[in-house]
C-alpha cells in the first residue's frame, strides 16, 4: 500500500488513463487499476467516487446511464475531448517528475 | 442479499445534496457495492464475510461522506460551511471561552478526527498527559491559594504580623504581650491600625452537656486592621476593649450557619459561655479564619492597663501599615519603641526575666508568617510534580517521533512537490495541541478529585486550606500548561521537518533498515532525560522514605502509644474556686480512670507528649552563679502526678519516681531528663540529691531524687527537650508567692494506658468516669498517643505521600519510555538483525546487544539524573530527618535499582530480536 498523500496526488491520472481505451463503469475502473497495479492500488469507494464526480464537474469525463441486455442499469464513463488533453499532459508531468526525482535521490534506471 | 441503497443511506449522512444528485451518488454506489458482494460471493466467502469485505471497502463512512461532499459543486459546499459557521456562531454568540472554543473547533474538527482514527495511540497520550496535567493542576492549585494569591484582605500587602524575637531565650518567635501592644498603639509613627488576638477555649453552657469550643479573644484593632465588615450586626469597637465594657461576643461565620442556620436575627440574643452571659453583637466574615483558626465565638480582648507590665508573650500581634511604610522601617520604629514599654508598664514579677531574653521586634509581611513556613514544602512537590509532566511529555514526543518516522516519505515528497514546512509542521502541531488539551481536561478531572483527597488527607497545619478552589486562575494555568505540552511534544517531529532536506529523507526511506540511527537520537536523548528526570524524583522520595522511616524508629521516651490515650481538661476557677480542691479534683478523676474495666493506668500531667502545650522558664541549679550578666537557662517545664512515668512507659533511669504522696506533702522532690542532668552535672548518676528552683531570691531548692529517659515532648522530628518534673502541686513555687500559697494548674492533661484505646464504647466510659467526679467538665483533645505521633510528623508523611506517587509515576513513565525505545529500535533494525543472524550471529549474541544499548541509555540517564540529584536535594534538607540529602544509600540503591528495571524493560524486546526469523526479516524488503 501507498501512503494516502501519494495515491491522492495522481489518482487523476490514474484513472483517466483507465478510460483511454474506452467507457467502464465505477467498479470495472477500480478493478483494471487494482489488476494493473498487480493488487498494490486498492481504492476506497469513497475515494474513487470523489475523483470521478470531482472530474466529471471539470468536464474531463462524462457519466452516461446506461442499460445493457442481461446487465443492470449502469453508469458509463467516457473522456471528453478535454479529458484526453488532461490526460496526456498530465502523463508527460509525471514522467518528467518521477525522472526527476528519480535522479535527485540517486536511483538509477533498473 | 442486502439493500444497499438503504445500507449507504443509513451510513452516510449527504446533507445539502439536492435529491437527484444524492439519488445519483447512492445508485452508483450501491451498484459497486453490490459487485463487490457478488465477486466475493462468487470467489467462495460466506454471505456475512462478503458483506463484511464490503464494509471494509467503503471505509469510514464518516470520512466516506467528507469525501463525497467535497467533490461537490462550489455551492453545497459553501452551504455545509454557513451550517458549520452557524453553529459556530452559535457558540460565539455565548460569548467568553465559547468564543475561544469556536475559533478552535474549526481548524481542530479534523485533527480530532483523525485522532479517533487511532483509539490506542490517542488514549495512552491522553491517559499520560492527564496524569502529568493532573498533578500539576493539583499541586499548584494548593501553591496557588496558599502561597501565590494575597490574603483575603482589603490592600492585604500593607498587613504585617507583630512579632518579637527572644535570642536569650533561642526562640525566634515569642510573639506579642499587651504591654507592647499599647506601646505600639500609643507611640507609632508607621501603622494605621495595630491589633493583638490569642486563642483559647471556652465552654458553652447552659443547657445539655458543656460544650469546649475554640474561641479567639481580640482587640478591636484587628477587625480595623484587617478592614473586616461584619456579616450581621456590628464588629467590636474600641468601646469593647474596656475592661468595664458588657459582655459581648461575635459569632464565628461557620458557627453561625452550623448552628444558628445563618439567621440574622441571632444579633441582639445571649447565650451562656463559661457560666455568664454574653450579648452576641455581631457575626465575624469567614475571612478571619485565614488567622489560622477557625473560631466558633469571638470575644473582645480586654487589659486592665495598670496592672500591665512587659511580660506574658505569646499573642499574636497584626498591624496595617501606613501607605508607603515598609516593614524595614516597621521593625525600626519598632524597635525606637520597645524600651519605651519598660517605661509605660513598669514593674511585673520577671521583669529582668524580659531584658534577659533581648527581645527585638520581628515584623513581617502577615502572608509570610502565616504560610511562610509550608512554602518551601509547597514548592518542593510542585518541582516534583513539573518533573512527572515534564516525563509525561518526553513520552509523548517519543510516540510522536516514532509515529512521524512512517510519515517522513510522504513528507518529504509534499515538501519536494512545494507544500511549505510552516503548512506540514502546522498539521503536527494541531494534532499534538489537540491532545494537549484533551490532556488537560482529563487533568482537569483527575485534579478536582485528587484535591478533595488531598484536602481531606492533608495535614491540618496546612493554612488556608479553605480558600483552596479550581478558579479561573487555575483554569488558566492548565490551559497553558496543556498548550505548552502540546508545542512541546509536537515540536521534535516539526524540528526535525526544518532539518532533513526530502533528499535524504527520500534516501533513507527508500532504502529503509540500517540507516537512520540519526533520527534515533532526539528518541535516545529524550529516554535518557525521562531517565535522569524519574531517578531525581527517586531519589527525593527515597530521602524522604528514610526520614520517615528514621522518624518511626526513633525512641519517643515512651511505649505502645497505641495504648495510650489523651485527653485535656480544665477546671476554671467559677467552677471550683481553691486551688488545691481544683488539684484534689483533678487527681480524682485520675484514680477514677485508672478504675475503667480494663485500664493498666492513668495519670496526669500539664501536658502529654506532642499534645501541643508547654511551659517555658529559667531554671536556677544551686551551686551556679547567677551574678551579673550570667543568667539561667530557659528549661521546658511539666507538673505530673503519680504513676506518670509508669502510665507513658517513659524509662526511669536513677532514683525514684514521683508518687501521689509526693503531691500531697507538697514534698521538694523533682525529677529532671537524662539530658538535662548531663548538661548540669556531667551524669545521671551526679545528678542525683542536686537543688533546682524557679526562683531566684530567695530560692525554694526542689532536691532531684530521680533521672528519666528523654522523651520528644515536641515531635519524632524534634530533639527532646531538657526538662524538669514537678509534683503536680507546689508551694510557694513562684518569685513573690507567700510562704504558705498552694499552686497548681487548672488545665491538666491525662494519660490512660489500656489495651481497649480505640475500641468501641471505650471512650464513652471515659466521659461518664469524668462526668461522675465533675459533671460541668468539657472533655476535649481526646486521642491516642500514636495520633499525637502521628500529628507530629505529618508534613513528612505528606511530602512523603505526594513525591512518593509522583516517582512511582515518574518511574512507570520512564520504563514505559525506554521500553518504547528500545522496542522501536528492535523493529526498525529487524532488517540487520535479521542479516546478523543469517551471517551466523548467536541468539544470545543479539540479545546482549539489544541490552548493551539500553544498558548504554540507563548508564547515561542514572549518570545524569545523580548529577542533578546533588544539586537538587539539598534544597529539601530542612524536611529530612536523620538521613543526609547526599545518603549514599539512597543514590546507590536507586541507580542500581532503575538501571535493573531499565534493563528488565528492555528484555522483551531483546527477546523479540533474538527470535527475529532471518528469512522473515530479509524477505520483508
Amino acid at each position: 500500500m501507498f501512503s494516502a498523500d501519494l495515491k491522492r496526488g495522481s489518482m487523476e491520472l490514474l484513472i483517466l488513463s483507465a478510460l483511454e481505451d474506452g467507457a467502464r463503469h465505477g467498479y470495472e475502473i477500480g478493478k483494471l487499476l487494482e489488476h494493473r497495479s498487480d493488487g498494490r492500488l486498492e481504492l476506497r469507494v469513497s475515494t474513487l467516487y470523489s475523483v470521478l464526480y470531482r472530474m466529471e464537474k471539470r468536464g474531463w469525463i462524462k457519466g452516461r446511464w446506461v442499460e445493457r441486455q442481461g446487465e443492470r442499469r449502469r453508469c458509463y464513463y467516457t473522456l471528453t475531448a478535454r479529458g484526453r488533453q488532461v490526460v496526456a499532459r498530465q502523463r508527460q508531468e509525471w514522467q518528467a517528475f518521477s525522472a526527476m526525482v528519480n535522479r535527485v535521490i540517486g536511483v538509477s534506471h533498473a | 442479499m442486502p439493500d444497499w441503497k438503504s445500507y449507504l443511506r443509513e451510513r452516510l449522512s449527504l446533507p445539502a445534496m439536492r435529491g437527484q444528485r444524492e439519488e445519483r451518488i447512492i445508485s452508483e454506489l450501491a451498484d459497486h457495492l453490490e459487485d463487490l458482494y457478488q465477486e466475493a460471493l462468487a470467489r467462495g466467502a460466506s454471505e456475512a464475510e462478503a458483506e463484511a469485505l464490503v464494509e471494509k471497502w467503503l471505509g469510514d463512512a464518516d470520512l466516506a461522506a467528507d469525501e463525497l461532499i467535497h467533490s461537490e459543486p462550489a455551492h453545497v459546499r459553501a452551504q455545509l460551511g454557513r451550517w458549520a459557521e452557524k453553529r459556530e456562531a452559535g457558540l460565539r454568540r455565548r460569548g467568553g471561552v465559547w468564543t475561544l472554543l469556536a475559533d478552535g473547533a474549526r481548524d481542530f474538527r479534523f485533527a480530532f478526527r483523525s485522532l479517533a482514527k487511532r483509539p490506542l495511540f490517542s488514549f495512552v497520550v491522553v491517559f499520560v498527559l492527564a496524569l502529568g496535567i493532573g498533578a500539576t493542576t493539583a499541586i499548584f492549585t494548593l501553591l496557588d491559594a496558599i502561597i501565590l494569591s494575597p490574603l483575603p484582605f482589603d490592600d492585604a500587602d500593607r498587613l504585617v504580623s507583630v512579632s518579637h524575637a527572644a535570642p536569650g531565650l533561642g526562640m525566634q518567635n515569642a510573639g506579642q504581650c499587651a504591654a507592647w501592644h499599647f506601646t505600639y498603639e500609643d507611640e507609632n509613627r508607621v501603622f494605621e491600625d495595630i491589633g493583638m488576638y490569642g486563642r483559647s477555649l471556652a465552654t458553652i453552657t447552659g443547657g445539655g452537656e458543656p460544650e469546649a469550643v475554640r474561641v479567639l479573644r481580640v482587640t478591636s484593632g484587628v477587625f480595623r486592621a484587617l478592614r473586616l465588615r461584619p456579616v450581621a450586626g456590628r464588629i467590636f469597637t474600641p468601646e469593647d476593649d474596656e475592661p468595664t465594657s458588657p459582655n459581648v461576643l461575635m459569632l464565628g461565620y461557620g458557627y453561625w450557619q452550623s448552628r444558628f442556620g445563618a439567621d440574622p436575627s441571632v444579633v441582639g440574643q445571649t447565650i451562656e459561655v463559661d457560666d455568664q452571659s454574653w450579648e452576641i453583637v455581631g457575626v465575624t466574615p469567614a475571612s478571619l479564619q485565614t488567622l489560622g483558626t477557625t473560631p466558633l465565638l469571638i470575644f473582645p480582648l480586654r487589659f486592665d492597663r495598670s496592672t500591665l507590665f512587659v511580660g506574658n508573650v505569646g499573642w499574636g500581634g497584626v498591624a496595617r501599615l501606613r501607605g508607603g511604610v515598609t516593614v524595614e522601617q516597621a521593625n525600626a520604629d519598632a524597635a525606637r519603641m520597645l524600651p519605651l514599654a519598660f517605661e509605660k508598664f513598669p514593674g511585673g514579677p520577671v521583669a529582668d526575666f524580659s531584658e534577659r531574653a533581648r527581645f527585638a521586634p520581628n515584623i513581617q509581611p502577615l502572608k509570610d508568617s502565616l504560610v511562610g513556613s509550608v512554602a518551601n514544602l509547597l514548592w518542593i512537590i510542585m518541582a516534583g510534580v513539573a518533573v512527572v509532566l515534564l516525563i509525561a511529555c518526553a513520552n509523548v514526543a517519543n510516540l510522536f517521533l516514532v509515529r512521524a518516522d512512517g510519515k517522513e516519505t510522504e513528507m518529504a515528497v509534499r515538501t519536494a512537490m512545494g507544500a511549505s514546512r510552516g503548512r506540514i509542521g502546522w498539521e503536527y502541531l494541531k494534532e499534538s495541541l489537540s491532545l494537549g488539551v484533551l490532556g488537560g481536561l482529563g487533568g482537569l478531572a483527575l485534579a478536582y478529585f485528587g484535591l478533595e483527597a488531598l484536602i481531606a488527607a492533608g495535614p491540618a497545619n496546612l493554612p488556608r486550606l479553605d480558600e483552596v478552589a479550581l478558579d479561573g486562575g487555575v483554569l488558566t494555568f492548565t490551559l497553558a500548561v496543556s498548550l505548552g505540552a502540546g508545542v512541546f511534544f509536537g515540536i521534535f517531529p516539526v524540528l526535525r521537518l526544518g532539518r532533513a532536506t526530502p533528499v535524504d529523507a527520500l534516501k533513507e526511506g527508500g532504502r529503509g533498515g540500517t540507516t537512520g540511527r540519526k533520527r534515533h537520537r532526539v528518541q535516545n536523548t529524550l529516554a535518557v532525560s525521562q531517565m535522569a528526570l524519574a531517578l531525581v524524583l527517586l531519589v527525593a522520595s527515597g530521602l524522604m522514605l528514610r526520614s520517615f522511616y528514621s522518624l518511626w524508629n526513633v525512641d519517643p521516651g515512651f511505649h505502645d502509644p497505641g495504648n495510650v490515650l489523651a485527653l485535656r481538661l480544665y477546671i476554671s476557677s467559677d467552677e471550683v474556686e481553691d486551688p488545691a480542691e481544683a488539684a484534689a479534683t483533678h487527681e480524682r478523676i485520675a484514680r477514677r480512670l485508672a478504675e475503667i474495666p480494663g485500664v493498666t493506668s492513668a495519670a496526669l500531667a500539664t501536658a502529654v507528649p506532642m499534645d501541643g502545650n508547654s511551659n517555658v522558664n529559667p531554671l536556677y541549679v544551686d551551686g551556679f552563679d547567677y551574678t551579673g550578666d550570667r543568667t539561667p537557662s530557659i528549661r521546658r517545664h511539666k507538673w505530673i502526678g503519680g504513676g506518670y512515668l509508669e502510665t507513658l512507659g517513659t524509662p526511669l533511669r536513677l532514683g525514684r519516681t514521683l508518687t501521689w504522696q509526693d503531691v500531697h506533702e507538697r514534698a521538694p522532690a523533682v525529677l529532671v531528663s537524662e539530658s538535662l542532668a548531663r548538661e548540669y552535672w556531667g551524669s545521671a548518676e551526679a545528678a542525683l540529691g542536686q537543688r533546682v528552683s524557679v526562683r531566684p531570691d530567695p530560692p525554694r531548692w526542689y532536691e532531684v531524687v530521680g533521672v528519666v529517659s528523654d522523651v520528644r515532648e515536641d515531635g519524632l522530628g524534634q530533639d527532646p527537650p531538657l526538662m524538669v518534673y514537678w509534683p503536680q502541686v507546689t508551694l510557694a513555687f513562684w518569685e513573690g508567692d507567700p510562704p504558705d500559697q498552694v499552686r497548681t494548674w487548672r488545665g491538666i492533661g491525662f494519660a490512660i494506658r489500656s489495651d481497649r484505646v480505640g475500641t468501641a464504647g471505650f471512650l464513652d466510659e471515659v466521659r461518664a468516669a469524668i462526668w461522675e467526679v465533675n459533671p460541668n467538665l468539657p472533655v476535649r483533645g481526646l486521642q491516642s498517643l500514636e495520633d499525637l505521633m502521628g500529628q507530629s510528623i505529618a508534613r513528612t508523611s505528606f511530602t512523603l505521600v505526594l513525591l512518593g506517587v509522583a516517582a512511582g509515576v515518574a518511574l512507570l513513565l520512564g520504563i514505559v519510555g525506554v521500553y518504547g525505545v528500545i522496542s522501536y529500535a528492535v523493529s526498525q533494525r529487524s532488517h540487520e538483525l535479521g542479516l546478523r543472524m543469517a551471517l551466523g550471529a548467536q541468539t544470545g549474541q543479539v540479545k546482549g546487544m539489544v541490552l548493551r544499548q539500553s544498558l548504554l541509555l540507563a548508564g547515561i540517564g542514572v549518570a545524569i539524573g545523580l548529577a542533578l540529584s546533588y544539586g537538587v536535594t539539598r534544597l529539601m534538607a530542612g524536611l529530612l530527618f536523620g538521613v543526609s540529602p547526599l545518603d549514599p544509600l539512597t543514590f546507590l540503591s536507586v541507580a542500581g535499582g532503575l538501571t535493573g528495571v531499565a534493563l528488565a524493560a528492555a528484555y522483551l524486546p531483546a527477546r523479540r530480536a533474538a527470535g527475529v526469523d532471518p528469512m522473515e526479516a530479509l524477505r520483508a524488503e
